[in-house]
C-alpha cells in the first residue's frame, strides 16, 4: 500500500504515488535550476509538465490508474537529464567563449575577395556582392551593362579578376562575408538583413518589381555569365599561347643571333659592322658588354615566357625569389651594359672626331686644292 | 555534433508542416537527430524568443491543450539563408570527403 499525491501537470489531474511524487519533483527543480535566462523558464516548464502529461495519458495513467516510480523513471530517461537540456550557449563558460567570439568578429574585418564558388566567371561580382551586401545578380548586371560601354566593364572585370584575390580558404571566405563561425551569429546577422530587407519591401513599389524581375534578370546574367565564363577562357588560351610563342620566338632568335655574332668574324654584310665587331670582340670588356646585352634582352623575354605559361597552367609562376632574380639579373646586365657602352659610344666619337679632324687635314692636301681648282 | 545545431532540423520539420512538440520530436528521434528529449523544449522556446516560431493553442481530445508551432515570416526567410549555406558547407565537405577518399 502506497500514499497517493494528486497533481496536476498542464491543467490534467494525475494520481502520483509518494515516491514516485518525490522524484517528480525532484526532477522538475533540477529543469528549473538548469534552465538558462535565454529562454522563458516558465514556459519551457510548462512545455515539459505538458510532454510528461502527455507521456502519462499514452500510459492510460490519468483515470483510475496511479502513476507509479517505474513510469516516472522511465519518462525522464526520455525526457533526459536536465543538465543536458541546454544545448545553446548557455553556461558562463559558453557565453565567455561567445563574448570572445563577438571580439573576434570585430578583428575580422570584412575584405574584398573572389568567390569561385558562388561566381559565374570568376567570383568578382559575386565577391563585391558579398562585400556590399547586396544582391550579385545587381553586380552583375551592372558589369554587363558597363561591358557595353566600349567594353569598359569588361576590362574592369579583367583588372579585378587579376588584382582580388580568391577566397579559398574558410578564414578569408569568412573574412570575405564579414561573419562568424557559429549558427547564432550566422542567425541573428540574418535577421538582421530581413529586418531591413522587409522595412525596405514595405516603403517601394520598386523592390516588389524588382522582386518579380529578379527571376527572369537571373536567367538572363547567368547566361550571359556563361558565356563570358567562354569568352574569358578563350581568351586567356589565346593570350598564353601568344605570349607563350613569342617568347619562345624571341629567345631563339636572341640566341641563334648571339651564336652567329659568337662564332663568325663577319657575320653581317652591313658596312661598318665589321669594324663594329672588331671593336667589341677586341677585349675581354667587350666580351661582357655583349653578355650583359645578352641578359638585357633575355629577363624581359623570360618574363613573358612565365606570364604567359602562368596565364595558360591558372598558376602564378611568379615566386618572389624568381622575381627577385630576374629583377637583379636585368639591373646588373643593365647597369654593366650602360656603363661599357657608354665608354665604347664615346670611345667611337672620339674616333670618329679623330678621324673627321683627319679627313680634314687631308683636305688641306695640294691635290684636294687642285680639285678645287678644277671645280672653279 | 548535435550541440548548437538543432535549431536547423527543428526548423526544417516546423517549416514543412506546422506541427506539436511531440510529432518535432518523433521526427528527430527517426532521423536520429536528437537523445534528450528535454533539449527541444527549451529549444523551442528560444526560438520563439528569437521571434523564429510562433504557436497556437489547439484543444487535443485525449490530453491538455497543445501547442502548434509554425514558422513566422522571419523563421521562413532565415531557414532560407541557412539552407544555403548548409549547402555551401555541404558541398565543401562532399569535396574534401572524395579527395580524402581518393587518397586513401
Amino acid at each position: 500500500m502506497k500514499k497517493v499525491i494528486n497533481i496536476t501537470l498542464a491543467g490534467m489531474v494525475f494520481a502520483v504515488e509518494e515516491d514516485a511524487f518525490n522524484a517528480l519533483s525532484t526532477y522538475l527543480e533540477k529543469i528549473t535550476a538548469s534552465l538558462d535566462s535565454n529562454c522563458d523558464i516558465e514556459e519551457v516548464k510548462g512545455d515539459i509538465e505538458t510532454a510528461i502529461a502527455e507521456k502519462l495519458i499514452a500510459r492510460n495513467k490519468n483515470k483510475n490508474m496511479a502513476v507509479t516510480i517505474t513510469e516516472v523513471e522511465a519518462i525522464m530517461e526520455e525526457l533526459g537529464d536536465p543538465s543536458d537540456f541546454n544545448e545553446g550557449p548557455v553556461s558562463s563558460k559558453d557565453n565567455a567563449t561567445e563574448t570572445n567570439n563577438s571580439d573576434a568578429k570585430e578583428d575580422v574585418s570584412k575584405r574584398l575577395y573572389r568567390d569561385p564558388d558562388t561566381g559565374l566567371v570568376a567570383g568578382v561580382c559575386s565577391g563585391i556582392a558579398q562585400y556590399f551586401n547586396i544582391d550579385p545578380v545587381i553586380v552583375r548586371l551592372v558589369f554587363i551593362f558597363a561591358a557595353f560601354l566600349n567594353g569598359f566593364g569588361f576590362l574592369v572585370y579583367a583588372i579585378l579578376w587579376l588584382i582580388v584575390p580568391a577566397a579559398k580558404t574558410t578564414e578569408q571566405k569568412f573574412a570575405m562575408r564579414g561573419d562568424s563561425v557559429t549558427l547564432k551569429e550566422i542567425t541573428d546577422r540574418v535577421k538582421k538583413n530581413v529586418k531591413s530587407v522587409d522595412t525596405e519591401q514595405v516603403k517601394t513599389k520598386s523592390d516588389k518589381a524588382w522582386f518579380a524581375a529578379r527571376p527572369i534578370l537571373k536567367k538572363v546574367v547567368d547566361f550571359i555569365g556563361l558565356c563570358a565564363r567562354y569568352v574569358f577562357t578563350f581568351a586567356r588560351y589565346i593570350v598564353g599561347i601568344a605570349f607563350v610563342l613569342a617568347a619562345t620566338f624571341g629567345i631563339t632568335l636572341l640566341i641563334m643571333a648571339s651564336t652567329v655574332l659568337w662564332l663568325s668574324n663577319r657575320p653581317l654584310s652591313l658596312p661598318g659592322a665589321e669594324s663594329l665587331m672588331e671593336l667589341v670582340f677586341a677585349d675581354v670588356s667587350g666580351y661582357v658588354l655583349f653578355i650583359s646585352l645578352l641578359f638585357v634582352l633575355l629577363v624581359p623575354f623570360l618574363i613573358v615566357l612565365l606570364t604567359g605559361s602562368s596565364i595558360l597552367a591558372k598558376r602564378n609562376y611568379f615566386t618572389i625569389k624568381k622575381s627577385v632574380a630576374l629583377f637583379a639579373i636585368w639591373l646588373v646586365a643593365m647597369a654593366t651594359a650602360g656603363s661599357i657602352g657608354t665608354v665604347y659610344i664615346t670611345d667611337m666619337e672620339i674616333r670618329n672626331r679623330l678621324q673627321t679632324i683627319v679627313e680634314s687635314e687631308i683636305c688641306m692636301n695640294p691635290t684636294c686644292e687642285e680639285v678645287r681648282d678644277i671645280n672653279y | 555534433m548535435r550541440k548548437g545545431f538543432l535549431e536547423f532540423p527543428v526548423l526544417l520539420i516546423i517549416g514543412a508542416k506546422a506541427t506539436y512538440a511531440p510529432d518535432i520530436l518523433q521526427q528527430l528521434k527517426k532521423s536520429n537527430l536528437i537523445v534528450v528529449e528535454g533539449t527541444l523544449y527549451p529549444l523551442l522556446s528560444r526560438l520563439k524568443r528569437y521571434g523564429l516560431v510562433e504557436y497556437v493553442w489547439e484543444e487535443s481530445k485525449s490530453g491538455p491543450p497543445r501547442k502548434m508551432y509554425s514558422l513566422t515570416k522571419e523563421g521562413e526567410s532565415i531557414l532560407v539563408a541557412l539552407e544555403e549555406s548548409w549547402q555551401t558547407f555541404n558541398t565543401s565537405i562532399n569535396k574534401l570527403i572524395k579527395k580524402y577518399e581518393k587518397s586513401n
